[in-house]
């Protein structure tokens, strides 16, 4: 497929608002995880929170925007000068050829939460809480096409832990049938009670932070992020040096939440991917894994991976630094991924002492530095929703 | 980009399919049967649709009444499945339960709360290991979504299933999307040369955000309040059978500021 140009980027998780402090948490592997402190939730299990968001709430807020999500989405676009070079494409472009596609999966859930909570006695929204742009899915992609001031085409996609991986796709496409000029492309997706009593009920928060492909992983730590990138068309001189190279999409056609047994739905998006991007498994320097810490996923992940890679690619899990996104995942783990291409820092797996011997290929515990050429990331959600994405360096 | 209409699907109130559905646009019939039942689409196992929700079995009967037309194996196709709401009786279900003295959801709840549920659901009962896409647009859903479907199918030249529902808005939610009924629509879009029978295109052109008002009167009711009835404008005006086009170009919008142009070649 024609590459696009990646030319500019964000990211806002429980390990650094922004990606200076982001770095330095990796570099330095300090989790952004912590025992679960989220408001009315008593449940015991660790969570990867973004701090200040009521802050933001109050002060930068709207009241017909008020939601954590949107003060979520309102703090990553402040981060890595990312609203300017937005500023940029539109004035070089116009408006309405800048594209606007989020992922998320709870949407601005949490205010819907709020509203049922402080509700009269009859059960209905107070006054406040009736906010016509809030309480849907298409919330996040209402409210950065608004924060962003674009015109362009813009939609919200919701696949569940694969969403914010996604949105590169479509961007992709649009470029490619010249719909836009460029896209905003991104994730929001923010801890709420829907998510964490909906993952106790399935059993898979775990009681520590979790811990990817160990041996003793006993399931997923909750997190939350938002994160952007910037799509264009290659064009001559820029200076950026990210390309999104390839992507591939599948679905497992096996259950509701249960990930198929051979990882085939994932061997198929990995594939697709490399074929997409023209690239050999052996020219991946590093793989951000979905690797969630379930113990389903992280099998079958490893499964998948061996089908298709020879051992030797670097290829770890950055949930024990930022938890699971969610419908933010998938744009958490890209960013992560490129960033290496920049810093060449490819994080390990933070967490993992003991890689559980069922595991079908081996995962990297420590960090590596070194050049780094080509990188690929996963991200698979409820449904057997698959998405693996590959970005490169250079023209 | 060039495409083609193969195969419609519809389900509401009065209307059990394209056939139906294109009696009541065209006010050639009234409505024999007022009461809005419930498909029950094969597709799903028995003991499967009985634990779906009301959203899946839309989604799945039109996608099934689509690729049936189009003579299109599902597993053939890609997937764009849209719903401005989401299931709202499980967004409803799961806040008021989280916020409780007894917050424990139902995990199958919890499941079929996902936005990609109805999608999840066709896949796996049909065997469709391709992309399958959930997306969402507010009041522009179905026209967003359909671009996107059409998008698609064009850059990657495969059929691309478009399918959209939405149900019943319930009251705590009336101020957003005042919908009174179900109902749900299915398209089956095939790439094109430009060239051959039926052969469509479309492009975005400027826009001013307002939706095309609905000929047929009897529908108009639905057309006001459900989000994804909104391609009725469009539906209303394609003739023929498989593959079906247009007399003259349509227009719908996919945001404030830009409409999606749809037009025979």
């Amino acid at each position: 497929m024609p590459a696009c140009l990646v030319s500019a980027y964000t990211l806002t998780c429980a390990a650094g608002t922004g990606l200076t402090v982001l770095r330095k948490s990796l570099r330095e592997r300090r989790s952004g995880l912590r025992p679960n402190d989220f408001p009315h939730c008593s449940l015991d299990t660790w969570i990867g929170r973004v701090p200040g968001l009521d802050e933001i709430r109050v002060r930068e807020l709207e009241p017909l925007w008020n939601s954590r999500n949107n003060a979520l989405a309102a703090l990553g676009l402040a981060q890595d000068g990312f609203l300017e070079a937005i500023r940029v494409a539109c004035e070089r472009y116009g408006a309405t050829r800048v594209g606007c596609i989020i992922g998320t999966s709870t949407s601005s859930i949490g205010r819907t939460e709020e509203g049922f909570q402080d509700s009269g006695d009859d059960g209905s929204f107070r006054p406040e809480y009736r906010q016509e742009a809030v309480h849907h899915p298409h919330s996040p992609g209402l409210f950065v096409a608004r924060e962003c001031g674009l015109k362009g085409p813009s939609l919200t996609l919701s696949t569940a832990c694969a969403s914010s991986a996604r949105v590169f796709s479509s961007a992709q496409r649009w470029l490619q049938a010249d719909m836009a000029d460029a896209v905003v492309v991104g994730g929001v997706d923010s801890l709420c009670l829907t998510v964490l009593y909906g993952f106790d009920s399935l059993e898979l928060n775990s009681s520590q932070p979790c811990r990817p492909f160990d041996v003793n992983r006993n399931g997923l730590s909750l997190g939350e992020a938002a994160g952007f990138a910037l799509i264009e068309r290659a064009w001559e001189g820029s200076d950026s040096a990210i390309r999104f190279a390839g992507y591939g999409e599948s679905s497992d056609a096996f259950h509701m939440s249960q990930p198929h047994p051979q990882g085939e739905g994932a061997r198929v998006s990995m594939v697709s991917a490399l074929r997409r991007a023209g690239l050999q498994p052996q020219e991946v320097d590093y793989i951000n894994l979905h690797g969630t810490a379930t113990r389903a996923n992280d099998l079958t992940e490893a499964l998948a991976l061996s089908r298709v890679f020879e051992e030797g690619v670097f290829a770890a899990s950055s949930k024990g630094w930022t938890g699971h996104a969610l419908g933010a995942a998938g744009i958490v783990e890209a960013v992560i991924a490129m960033d290496a291409l920049t810093t060449g820092l490819m994080p390990g797996t933070l967490n993992l002492s003991d890689q559980d011997p069922e595991m079908a290929y081996h995962i990297c515990r420590n960090n590596e530095e070194r050049s780094v050429q080509a990188v690929l990331s996963n991200s698979f959600g409820f449904g057997g929703n698959n998405c693996s994405l590959v970005f490169r360096s250079g023209s | 980009m060039n495409f083609t209409f193969a195969g419609i699907g519809a389900w509401g109130r009065g209307f059990q399919d394209w056939q139906s559905l294109h009696a009541l646009l065209s006010g050639r019939s009234q409505p024999e049967n007022l009461e809005f039942l419930p498909p029950k689409p094969a597709s799903i196992p028995a003991r499967e649709r009985r634990r779906a929700p009301l959203s899946v079995k839309l989604a799945v009967e039109v996608a099934g009444q689509a690729c049936e037309m189009a003579d299109v194996a599902p597993s053939e196709t890609a997937c764009v499945f849209a719903s401005a709401m989401g299931d709202m009786d499980i967004t409803e279900y799961m806040c008021r339960t989280v916020v409780s003295e007894l917050p424990a959801v139902s995990p199958t709840k919890f499941h079929n709360s996902v936005h990609n549920a109805p999608v999840a659901y066709w896949s796996i009962s049909s065997g469709i290991s391709l992309s399958s896409n959930a997306v969402a647009a507010g009041h522009y859903s179905a026209s967003a979504s359909l671009m996107e479907a059409i998008n698609q199918c064009s850059v990657e030249g495969r059929p691309v299933l478009w399918a959209a529902q939405d149900i019943a808005t319930p009251a705590c939610f009336r101020f957003m999307f005042d919908s009174d009924q179900p109902c749900a629509f299915a398209l089956l879009i095939l790439p094109s040369d430009g060239k051959g029978e039926g052969s469509l295109s479309a492009s975005l052109v400027a826009g001013d955000g307002n939706w095309p008002g609905l000929s047929g009167s009897l529908l108009r009711p639905l057309y006001e309040g459900n989000p994804s009835s909104r391609i009725l404008s469009c539906l209303e005006k394609l003739t023929g059978d498989s593959p079906f086009t247009f007399p003259e170009a349509m227009h719908m919008p996919v945001n404030e500021h830009l409409d999606l142009r749809l037009e025979a070649k």
